[in-house]
């Protein structure tokens, strides 16, 4: 991997630069090109891992990609998802973007409020973070760059909203000379960057563009055209803002363990909630600790679903981290089942948005809005993201299972006479599964665009040219 | 009471020149009415109505100076029987939907009907069920089953009291419901004949029953894979305005419901040699098919009820799917779990990606292959299925409780009973 040409958060989740602010940018009226050359030098690239006070990464939507000069031929080399746009109404049936989540009522992201590119700074503290926001955001001004600004960051604690640990599953990904912790699956480098072999080992279409002059250093030609190979060393990004609804979903879990009469309805509760999620608040995953929170023993990631728990009884088939993710469970074996879920892997890189609700297991809200910056990288939406959302997530019947989707961020669904169908989770238990109704959709869709995040050569590219 | 066997009926009738827009309008428009009148069918598992343009071959010459509207069907029982319920559940719709066919007599000629739905009708050249000997009304009454036996496992659990139960009691409590609705309503107990009392390795003998002529067609492949490669003109861009649009219109239907139609039209590689090739392959197939559907398995995938290719006499192969789920699962099981049978097939199609002796490569070139998929897939304008809730998955559970509600419990029954609910 061409670790200086690749933006940085390729590789780095920037846990050294926990505070951050998103900004959703709009090019109309203004000199996008202008601003990316000023902006250019700021760049983080793959090399750049250690020390420094800031990151800065940027990507673009097709809308933005178009209004910096590709044509209409050079988007067609792109995937068809992307171009169509997130709020596409084809990406909302795929997605499950319908009803409440529908686009219309998006913040952002749909053709009201379109986004043409995004920029993510990172900082280690929130003064820094203001000091060098407070730079950009004049650089913005004088080049007349609309923006809708977002601070988001990473827990101190490393637990989302619902205040469960979060971002264990990563991959690792073959050439990015990372880390790999144990359990972490190991990806070849075309599924997360552009140019490479990806699981099957064939390199996944390269978008291009029509050549330009200019001084920069440009992404290499497509031999025997007049191209060149613009999307090298890129790869797509996804980014969603889902609201969550921390209280109602400790409500609906404490009422629920009310119902079953628990004597401790608070411990129970959680263990309504674990089952959920498929992990404890910790990070502990219910295969390893079924009834009750414990203190980690292994890596929170090392972990498979097949041998230790082939019928959901400890960790329910419907659980979310089984859906986001179903390591081995699937296929004739452990090896084919860890080897077809690992055609549809992610790099996540989200962070939460909004302050946290107080106290533990909160039960009463108090009006702020929260939730988190989904933020995923992959090199094909259609088989890695969308995938995911549409055949593991917001699938039926996932596992086995006949009526249900993801407890916690499955998507609504209404039926021929239009009618809501019912929210159910199913808890597997001998002799009979229990099961949960009237489940309360906590997580709601508020905005969301697929961008692509291009390699520094390819941000080069986008600086020259005429306007 | 004996089995049910599943047929397929494929309708494909040219529509007079100038008739193909208002047919389509027709259909699009009227496309819930039709839905809602097949669901009095109590033969028809699958339908669609689909319009098939005029494609183009290797050499860019059309195929096909008319539309050929394609009506197709997977039933039950014999063809007579199903006409005749097809004509009585469409009533007046009927003609509509075929108006401007060539050949269509109206409804109102039973005869005349039956007589043109034979005539014009080809013959699957390989066809794959994945819950044979299951007839509508017997996945329906399973349904209707499970739902009792749910609803009455509801109100019996209040909390996570059921838990402490004992399983033989809490499972005689639910086969008491289900026998009080299945008297009521007349819905089947226990197990019903299938009809698939054939081996598997009977039916894999039977594929090497023409061992030359398929040996043959392997042997041969090496030279006409090479030559067809040399003379593969530039493919064309998919990538067009007009199949973007088309495509646009094929995602926009998808994924309505938790089973999605596909319609697949593409033209054979040019020569005498493709013909003899598929119909190898379709034999070799059609036995590997016939395997699989004693396991509700095509190739490894559990997703299909009902699927396979159609021969058109004007050398072009078309593809029907019923399936669960999304279309990138679909492809990409086909990728990962069928691309030998697949491949075998459509390798000798044009514009497929490159293979090697009929088997090798093709669909395991990913993308290439999904796109090239995507490329020729038909917009379907009317599709029906009579379960649209159901998966091959819950049509084989379904049927396991209702063979297992219809027996004498005791606790080893009583267990797995429980554990399928």
């Amino acid at each position: 991997m061409e670790r200086a040409d690749v933006q940085g958060l390729m590789l780095f989740a920037y846990k050294q630069h926990p505070r951050s602010r998103f900004y959703l940018l709009k090019f109309s009226g203004g000199q996008p090109r202008e601003w990316l050359r000023r902006a250019l030098t700021d760049v983080t690239s793959g090399e750049d891992d250690k020390g420094g006070r800031y990151r800065f990464n940027v990507a673009f939507s097709a809308r933005g990609l178009s209004a910096l000069g590709l044509d209409e031929q050079d988007l067609g080399t792109f995937q068809r998802e992307f171009v169509q746009g997130m709020a596409h109404p084809e990406r909302s049936n795929v997605l499950g973007d319908r009803y409440s989540d529908d686009p219309e009522h998006w913040q952002w992201g749909n053709e009201t409020e379109p986004v043409d590119a995004v920029a993510l700074l990172y900082a280690r503290s929130d003064e820094e973070l203001l000091e060098r926001a407070a730079e950009l955001e004049k650089a913005l001004d004088k080049f007349g760059i609309a923006r809708r600004v977002q601070d988001v960051a990473l827990p101190p604690d490393g637990r989302e909203h619902f205040g469960f640990a979060d971002g264990l599953a990563q991959p690792f990904i073959r050439g990015s000379g990372r880390k790999r912790n144990p359990g972490d699956a190991k990806l070849a480098t075309g599924e997360l960057v552009l140019g490479y072999p990806n699981a099957y080992g064939l390199v996944n279409s390269v978008p291009s563009a029509k050549q330009r002059r200019g001084t920069r250093e440009h992404p290499s030609p497509v031999p025997g055209t007049d191209r060149v190979s613009f999307g090298h060393n890129g790869t797509y990004l996804v980014l969603r803002q889902l609201r969550q609804d921390v209280a109602g979903f400790w409500r609906y879990c404490w009422e629920a363990a009310v119902a079953e009469q628990a004597p401790d309805p608070d411990e129970r509760a959680k263990l309504i909630a674990a089952r959920m999620i498929g992990r404890w608040p910790n990070g502990v995953a219910l295969v390893e600790a079924p009834d009750a929170e414990r203190p980690p023993v292994a890596g929170l990631n090392d972990f498979g679903f097949r041998e230790r728990d082939p019928d959901g009884l400890r960790c329910p088939f419907g659980a979310h981290i089984r859906r986001a993710n179903p390591r081995d469970m699937f296929g004739d074996d452990a090896k084919e089942g860890l080897h077809d879920a690992n055609l549809h892997r992610l790099v996540r890189r989200g962070r939460a948005y909004g302050p946290k609700l107080a106290g533990s297991m909160p039960r009463v809200d108090d009006g702020v809005e929260r939730g988190l910056y989904f933020l995923a990288l992959n090199a094909n939406l259609r088989r890695q993201f969308e995938f995911v959302q549409q055949t593991w997530i917001n699938s039926c019947k996932f596992a086995g299972l006949s009526a249900e989707r993801d407890p916690l961020v499955g998507k609504e669904a209404y039926d021929f006479d239009d009618q809501p169908v019912p929210r159910l989770f199913t808890v597997q238990a001998r002799p009979v599964r229990q099961r949960y109704e009237g489940v309360p959709k906590v997580v709601q869709v508020r905005g969301g665009e697929y961008f692509f995040l291009p390699a520094l050569r390819a941000l080069n590219f986008l600086c020259d040219g005429s306007d | 009471m004996s089995a049910v066997r599943q047929q397929a009926l494929s309708v494909v009738a040219p529509v007079t020149l100038g008739h193909e827009q208002a047919l389509d309008a027709w259909l699009r428009a009227n496309k819930r009415a039709l839905q809602i009148a097949l669901s009095h069918s109590s033969t028809t598992h699958f339908a669609r109505w689909v319009l098939l343009p005029p494609t183009l071959d290797e050499e860019g010459r059309t195929i096909g100076e008319r539309h050929l509207l394609a009506f197709e069907t997977n039933f039950d029982g014999e063809l007579d029987t199903h006409i005749a319920d097809l004509r009585a559940a469409l009533g007046s719709l009927l003609d509509g939907a075929f108006d401007g066919v060539e050949g269509y007599p109206g409804g109102d000629d039973l005869a005349g009907l039956s007589k043109f739905f034979r005539q014009s009708s080809l013959r699957a050249a390989a066809f794959f069920i994945a819950h044979g000997g299951l007839s509508v009304p017997v996945v329906h009454g399973d349904a209707a089953l499970k739902k009792v036996v749910e609803q009455r496992l509801s109100e019996l659990s209040s909390g996570s009291k059921v838990q402490a139960e004992d399983p033989l009691g809490l499972a005689l409590e639910l086969q008491r419901a289900a026998f009080a609705t299945a008297t009521q309503q007349g819905l089947t107990l226990g197990p019903v004949d299938r009809g698939l009392n054939e081996n598997p390795t009977g039916v894999l003998a039977r594929a090497f029953a023409r061992p030359f002529s398929v040996i043959l067609a392997f042997l041969l492949a090496p030279f006409f894979e090479w030559r067809d490669e040399r003379k593969r003109a530039q493919q064309p861009s998919f990538e067009t305005p007009e199949l973007r649009a088309q495509r646009d219109s094929i995602g926009l239907e998808e994924d309505r419901v938790d089973q999605n139609g596909l319609t697949h039209l593409v033209a054979l590689k040019p020569g005498r040699y493709r013909p003899f090739a598929l119909k190898m392959m379709v034999y070799l197939v059609t036995a590997l098919a016939d395997a699989g559907a004693l396991t509700g398995r095509l190739g490894g995938i559990q997703t299909i009820h009902f699927a396979r290719w159609v021969a058109l006499p004007d050398r072009r192969l078309l593809f029907f799917s019923n399936y669960d789920g999304s279309w990138e699962a679909y492809l990409g099981e086909f990728v990962d779990k069928a691309s030998l049978g697949l491949t075998m097939i459509w390798t000798n199609t044009i514009w497929y990606p490159k293979t090697r002796l009929l088997l090798f490569r093709g669909a395991k070139d990913e993308e290439a292959f999904k796109a090239w998929t995507r490329a020729n897939q038909v917009p379907t304008q009317v599709w029906y299925s009579a379960y649209p809730t159901l998966s091959v998955g819950d049509v084989l559970r379904n049927a396991k409780i209702r063979e297992l509600l219809g027996c004498k419990l005791d606790q080893p029954t009583a267990e797995r009973l429980l554990a399928l609910i």
